[in-house]
C-alpha cells in the first residue's frame, strides 16, 4: 500500500495489520527504553522505515571501510573512505582505467557503467550503494582477449571513436540498448546515447556502429 | 643530386601534366594515376582496439607505485593582489606530503594558479587544497568585452605585451600568439591593442575605400561570437617523478619536444635530462600545446616529495584555464556590382583572448575570394579572463560566419544567386571550388528544393537553404622525421615524436610505410609521443598528415632498398631487378623470390633502420616561418545548410549538412570522414550552443560544466553528407593535405544563410539561442513595416 511509505504516521493509524506486525509503537516497545531506541527516535524522523530495512545500517566514514564489488564477474573487496564514488574506486583502486571521469557530475555519461545490466553513471554512484550488485565495465565486454564483442567489432569497423575518451561510455551506453531492445531504431539509438557527450563529434559513426552490430544497415544514419 | 620528375596533378578530370625536380634517394612521388594498396583505402585505425577494450592508457590513467595526487590552488577572483598566504592548516591535514606555492604577487583571471598540494588520495588533496588560506586583496577588474575597451576600464595588463612575455613560464600559449606583434610598443595604458602589424594568413590588397565607393552596392554589418572553451574530454594531465636527476613526465601535451623543453627551461635542466612521454590523448582540438604550468608543478611537487605526483584539472579548472575560442565583434563591410562581381572586403575586428593575445578573425577576408580589393584590421582587448589558445582553425568559423553572411547580404540586395555568386568570385585561387559547389549544389537540391525568396512558405514552420565557403592553408613542419626499423623476423617500428590525440596519426603513418614496403597497416608498430623519438610536431594547424608521411614514406623506401640489396646478393641478381611484392615478397625478374620473412632474416644484424625527413614542398612555400611552412595551394571546401525555423518560439533546427572537401589525396576515407563529421559537429556547437557566460559583478565563469556549457549531444545532430575531393599537387611524395580545421569553418554560416532562406531574417550574434532569433525576426519585421510605409509615402507621392 502506498500510503505506508510516504505517511508512516497515518500507516500506522490506519492500518493494523501492517505486513511485518511491527509498528511506531511497538517497535519503541520492543527496542525498550535504553538509549538505542530513544536516540533513533529522536534522530530520525523516519523511523517506521524499520519496517522496511529492519537494521540500521551503521555511520560509515571519515575513516576507510571494506567495500566488496562484483566488476565482470570478479569480486574484490578494498579499503576505501566511504565518500568515494564507485568511478573512483573503479579507476584509483581496481586499476579498471576504461571507465572515464570526464565532468564528475554526471553530466556527460563519460563514466557509464552497467549496475545489475541497467546503465548508470559511477561519477553518481558511492562505491558503497554498489555493493551486492552486478557491475560490468568496458573492461568486462570482450569474451577474454581474443573475442571483441560484436559491439565493439563494430565500432572499429565504423570509426566509431576518434580521440577515445567518450567510448567506454558509449560502449556501455549501446550495450544496454542492445540487451534490451534487439534491432533499435535510429531515434532509440540516439535516445540510448543521448547522455554521452562526444567533443570530437564522432555521433554519426556510433549510430552507424549500432546499426550495424544489431543486424541493421548502418547507411541508415545517412537518410 | 637531384632528378625530375613528372607528376600529374588535378582533380577529377581536369589533369595536368607538371614537372618537379626531386632528391635522387626519394621515392617516384604518388600523382594522380598512382594506384594505391592500403592508402587511400578505408583502413580502420590501427589503435581502435586499444580505445574499445579500455586498453588504451591516457594520462589521467596512469598511476605509479607510490604516486600522490596534486591539486592546484586557484584565484577565485579575475585580479587580486596577493598579501599573504598560510599553509599551515593544509599541512596538518591527514595524507599531506608537501604544498608550492608560487611566486605570484598578483593573480589576473579567475583560475590562475596560487599554490599546488600533494597527498596519499585526491580526496585528502582536494581537502587540503581548501584548507589552504590565501588573502587576497581584490582589485578592480573586467570580464565585460564591451567595458573592457572602455578608455575608464582597469587595465588588465600594465605594459602589455611586456607583461604577456614576461608571463611565459606560468601561462603557456601567451608566448606564441605575442609573437605575431611586431614590437614591444610603448607601455600600455588600455586594454586595446592593434591593428596586429601582420596576420598569418595574409596582408592587405588593392584600394578598398576607392573600391567601396564606385561599387552599386554596399553592405555594412556587425557580427559577435562568444567564447567557446575547447572542452577536451581528458582534462590537462601529468604525472611527473624524478629519477637519478632526470625528470620523467607523462604529460598530455600533445608536443612531447616542446614539452620537454619547456621543462628543461623551467628547471635549468638540459634536454638530456627531461623525458616527456604520453601514449594516448583525450582531445585537444588546439589546447594542450603547453605542459605549463601544470606538469611544471607535478614535477615541483615529485621533487619536494621524492614521489610521482600525478596533477589532472577538475572540469572546472579545464573550463577557466584549459584553453578557448576569443569572442569577437567583427565590423565588415562587403561591396558589390550588378553584375555579380565582388568589388571590396574589409574587417574591422575586436576580440578578446581574455588575458592573453591572438584573437584575429582576418583569414577569411584574405583567402577566400579572389578579390582584389581587400582589407583587414585585427584588434586584441584584453580583459580578466583566461587566456584563450589555438582552437580548430583560430579565427575562422568566426571570421567565415561574418564574412560569408555579408556576401549573402549583398548576393540579396544585388538579387544574385549566392552558389552563382560563389562560382564568380572564389574559384580562381581553388578553381576546384568550383566543382565542390557543383556536388554539394546537386547533393543539397539548390536548384530543386530551395526557393530563391526568403520566407516563402506560409505558416510558422520554414525551412530554407544555405550554402558557405571554407579556406585553410598548406600546412606543414619541415624538418619532421620518423623513424623506421625492420627487425630479422620482419616486424616493424616506426618511431616519432608526434602525438595521437584522436586524429589517425597512428593509422596515416602505418599506411604510409606499409603501402612501401607492401606489408598491411597493422603490422606496422607505430610508437609516439615520446620525447627521445625522432621529432614531429604536434598535431595542430591542420598538418599533421602532410607532415609526417612523407618523411614515414621516405624511410620505408630506404629500409626497402637495403633488403633489396641483402635479396640481390642471395639470390644473385642485380638490386635492379627486384621489387617488393603485396605481402612483402621480394621477386626478380627472372622469377626468382624470397618470403618478406627470408629477406629480413637475411639482415646481418639484428634489425636495420632508417629516417625519413620532411623537405619543403617541391614546389617551396609560399611563406615559411620557423618551423612552420604552407604551400603554394589552398585547401577550398563548401558547405551547404539545411534548417527548419519554428516562427512561434524561435527555435532552429539544422536538418541536413552536404560538405564538400578536399584535403589534397585523402589518405583515408573512413577517418577522413569521421575528422568532417566532427568539425561540422563542433561548428554546429559553436554556433547553436557553446557561450562562456561571466558574471560581470563577480568576475567568474558562471557555467564551468556540461550541465550549463551546452555542447552539442546525440540529439542534436543532422544528416550529414560529406564528399571528397582528391585533389592532387604533386608537392610531396604522398601528396596529402589536410583536414582537421577546413572542416570546421564554413558550417555556422551556412546554417545563418539557410535561416535567412527560410525566415527572411539575419542572425548576427552567435550562439542562435530562440531569443536571437527572435530579435531577428522583428528585425525583419520591422524593416518590412518600414518598407510597406515608404512605398505607400511613394504612391501618394
Amino acid at each position: 500500500m502506498k500510503g505506508k511509505k510516504t505517511d508512516p504516521a497515518a500507516s500506522a493509524a490506519h492500518n493494523p495489520d501492517l505486513s511485518s506486525g511491527l509498528t511506531r509503537r511497538s517497535f519503541l516497545k520492543g527496542a525498550g527504553v535504553g538509549t538505542a531506541g530513544l536516540s533513533a527516535l529522536h534522530f530520525s524522523p523516519l523511523v517506521t522505515q524499520v519496517e522496511d530495512r529492519p537494521e540500521i545500517p551503521p555511520l560509515l566514514g571519515p575513516s576507510p571501510v571494506p567495500v566488496r564489488l562484483e566488476v565482470n564477474g570478479r569480486t574484490y573487496t578494498v579499503n576505501v573512505e566511504p565518500r568515494l564514488t564507485l568511478a573512483d574506486v573503479l579507476r584509483d583502486h581496481l586499476d579498471l582505467t576504461g571507465t572515464k571521469v570526464i565532468c564528475d557530475r554526471g553530466a556527460c555519461g563519460g563514466c557509464t557503467v552497467l549496475l545489475d545490466n541497467e546503465p548508470v553513471v559511477s561519477c553518481m554512484q558511492l562505491a558503497i550503494a554498489a555493493q551486492g550488485k552486478s557491475i560490468r565495465t568496458v573492461e568486462g565486454l570482450a569474451q577474454g582477449a581474443e573475442q571483441l564483442d560484436p559491439l565493439q567489432e563494430a565500432f572499429i569497423t565504423h570509426d566509431a571513436l576518434q580521440c577515445g575518451f567518450c567510448t567506454p561510455g558509449m560502449l556501455m551506453s549501446c550495450r544496454a540498448l542492445l540487451d534490451r531492445t534487439r534491432q533499435p531504431t535510429l531515434d532509440e539509438i540516439k535516445t540510448a546515447v543521448s547522455g554521452n557527450l562526444c567533443r570530437c563529434g564522432t555521433y554519426p559513426h556510433v549510430f552507424a556502429a549500432v546499426l550495424a552490430a544489431s543486424g541493421q544497415e548502418p547507411n541508415l544514419v545517412k537518410e | 643530386m637531384a632528378r625530375k620528375v613528372t607528376l600529374r596533378v588535378g582533380y577529377q578530370n581536369n589533369l595536368s601534366s607538371e614537372t618537379r625536380t626531386i632528391p635522387d634517394d626519394e621515392p617516384l612521388p604518388w600523382d594522380a594515376t598512382t594506384e594505391l594498396r592500403v592508402v587511400g583505402k578505408p583502413v580502420p585505425r590501427v589503435d581502435a582496439r586499444a580505445k574499445v577494450t579500455g586498453q588504451a592508457k591516457y594520462t589521467h590513467d596512469v598511476k605509479l607505485p607510490g604516486m600522490l595526487y596534486g591539486v592546484i590552488v586557484r584565484s577565485p577572483y579575475a585580479a587580486a593582489g596577493i598579501q599573504s598566504i598560510d599553509i599551515a592548516a593544509a599541512e596538518d591535514l591527514p595524507g599531506v606530503r608537501a604544498v608550492y606555492v608560487l611566486d605570484r604577487r598578483r593573480v589576473r583571471f579567475q583560475g590562475h594558479e596560487v599554490a599546488a598540494i600533494a597527498a596519499d588520495t585526491p580526496e585528502q588533496a582536494e581537502d587540503a587544497a581548501r584548507a589552504i588560506e590565501v588573502a587576497y586583496a581584490p582589485g578592480p577588474f573586467v570580464v565585460d568585452f564591451e567595458m573592457a575597451m572602455r578608455a575608464d576600464a582597469p587595465v588588465v595588463m600594465e605594459g602589455g605585451r611586456a607583461a604577456a612575455g614576461g608571463r611565459v613560464r606560468v601561462q603557456g600559449g601567451i608566448r606564441l600568439v605575442a609573437a605575431a606583434w611586431a614590437d614591444d610598443g610603448p607601455k600600455q595604458n588600455s586594454n586595446v591593442f592593434g591593428p596586429a602589424k601582420r596576420s598569418l594568413f595574409g596582408s592587405n590588397r588593392g584600394d578598398v575605400p576607392h573600391a567601396v565607393q564606385i561599387a552599386d552596392e554596399v553592405i555594412e554589418q556587425e557580427f559577435r561570437t562568444p567564447v567557446q572553451t575547447h572542452s577536451c574530454l581528458e582534462t590537462h594531465a601529468a604525472v611527473a617523478y624524478w629519477e637519478a636527476g632526470r625528470l620523467i613526465v607523462h604529460c598530455g601535451a600533445k608536443s612531447v619536444t616542446k614539452a620537454r623543453a619547456e621543462l628543461a627551461d623551467y628547471f635549468g635542466l638540459s634536454h638530456t635530462q627531461v623525458h616527456v612521454v604520453n601514449t594516448f590523448i583525450g582531445g585537444h582540438f588546439g589546447t594542450k600545446s603547453s605542459s605549463l604550468p601544470y606538469a611544471a608543478l607535478a614535477a615541483r611537487l615529485a621533487k619536494q616529495t621524492g614521489r610521482p605526483v600525478k596533477i589532472a584539472l577538475s572540469r572546472k579548472d579545464e573550463h577557466l584555464v584549459g584553453g578557448n575560442r576569443p569572442q569577437n565583434r567583427m565590423q565588415v563591410r562587403v561591396a558589390g556590382m550588378r553584375d555579380g562581381t565582388l568589388a571590396a572586403v574589409e574587417l574591422t575586428n575586436y576580440g578578446s583572448a581574455g588575458a592573453g593575445f591572438g584573437a584575429g578573425a582576418s583569414g577569411p577576408f584574405f583567402s577566400i575570394y579572389d578579390c582584389v580589393h581587400v582589407r583587414a584590421a585585427d584588434y586584441d582587448v584584453l580583459m580578466n579572463t583566461g587566456p584563450s589558445c589555438a582552437f580548430r582553425a583560430p579565427g575562422h568559423p568566426q571570421g567565415a560566419f561574418a564574412l560569408e553572411v555579408a556576401i549573402d547580404m549583398l548576393c540579396a540586395r544585388l538579387g544574385y544567386d549566392p552558389v552563382e555568386f560563389r562560382l564568380r568570385n572564389s574559384c580562381e585561387r581553388t578553381p576546384w571550388r568550383a566543382e565542390e559547389l557543383r556536388i554539394g549544389a546537386e547533393r543539397m537540391g539548390w536548384h530543386d528544393r530551395r526557393d530563391p525568396m526568403p520566407a516563402a512558405q506560409d505558416g510558422p514552420i520554414k525551412r530554407g537553404i544555405g550554402v558557405a565557403n571554407s579556406v585553410w592553408y598548406s600546412v606543414y613542419s619541415p624538418g619532421a622525421q620518423v623513424e623506421v626499423q625492420v627487425n630479422k623476423d620482419g616486424s616493424v617500428i616506426a618511431l616519432t615524436s608526434t602525438s595521437a590525440p584522436g586524429a589517425g596519426s597512428r593509422t596515416v603513418i602505418a599506411q604510409a610505410i606499409a603501402e612501401e614496403l607492401g606489408l598491411e597497416p597493422h603490422q606496422i608498430d607505430v610508437r609516439l609521443s615520446d620525447s627521445d623519438y625522432p621529432y614531429s610536431p604536434a598535431p595542430g594547424g591542420s598538418r599533421l598528415t602532410s607532415t609526417v608521411t612523407p618523411p614515414a614514406r621516405q624511410a620505408a623506401y630506404r629500409v626497402k632498398q637495403r633488403l633489396l640489396s641483402y635479396a640481390a646478393r642471395k639470390l644473385e641478381v642485380g638490386p635492379d631487378t627486384l621489387s617488393l611484392q603485396p605481402g612483402g615478397m621480394v621477386v626478380s625478374q627472372s622469377g626468382k623470390r624470397l618470403t618478406w620473412a627470408e629477406t629480413c632474416g637475411l639482415l646481418p644484424g639484428g634489425k636495420t633502420v632508417a629516417l625519413g625527413e620532411r623537405a619543403e614542398d617541391y614546389s617551396g612555400p609560399s611563406v615559411s616561418f620557423s618551423r612552420i611552412s604552407m604551400g603554394q595551394d589552398l585547401i577550398a571546401g563548401v558547405q551547404f545548410a539545411e534548417v527548419t525555423v519554428d516562427e512561434r518560439i524561435g527555435q532552429v533546427r539544422v536538418d541536413k549538412i552536404v560538405a564538400v572537401q578536399d584535403c589534397g589525396r585523402v589518405f583515408n576515407p573512413l577517418l577522413a570522414e569521421s575528422q568532417l563529421q566532427g568539425g561540422i559537429i563542433n561548428a554546429l556547437s559553436f554556433g547553436l550552443f557553446e557561450e562562456r557566460v561571466m558574471d560581470g559583478l563577480e568576475g567568474r565563469m558562471l557555467n564551468p560544466d556540461f550541465l550549463f556549457y551546452k555542447i552539442a549531444g546525440p540529439r542534436e545532430m543532422p544528416q550529414l553528407d560529406t564528399v571528397f575531393l582528391n585533389v592532387y599537387h604533386g608537392q610531396t611524395n604522398t601528396d596529402a593535405r589536410n583536414l582537421g580545421e577546413p572542416a570546421k569553418v564554413a558550417t555556422i554560416a551556412a546554417v545563418v544563410n539557410a535561416i535567412y532562406n527560410a525566415t527572411g531574417a539575419w542572425v548576427t550574434q552567435l550562439p542562435i539561442t530562440p531569443g536571437r532569433v527572435l530579435a531577428a525576426l522583428a528585425e525583419r519585421d520591422r524593416a518590412l513595416e518600414a518598407n510597406v510605409r515608404a512605398s505607400k509615402a511613394r504612391a501618394r507621392a
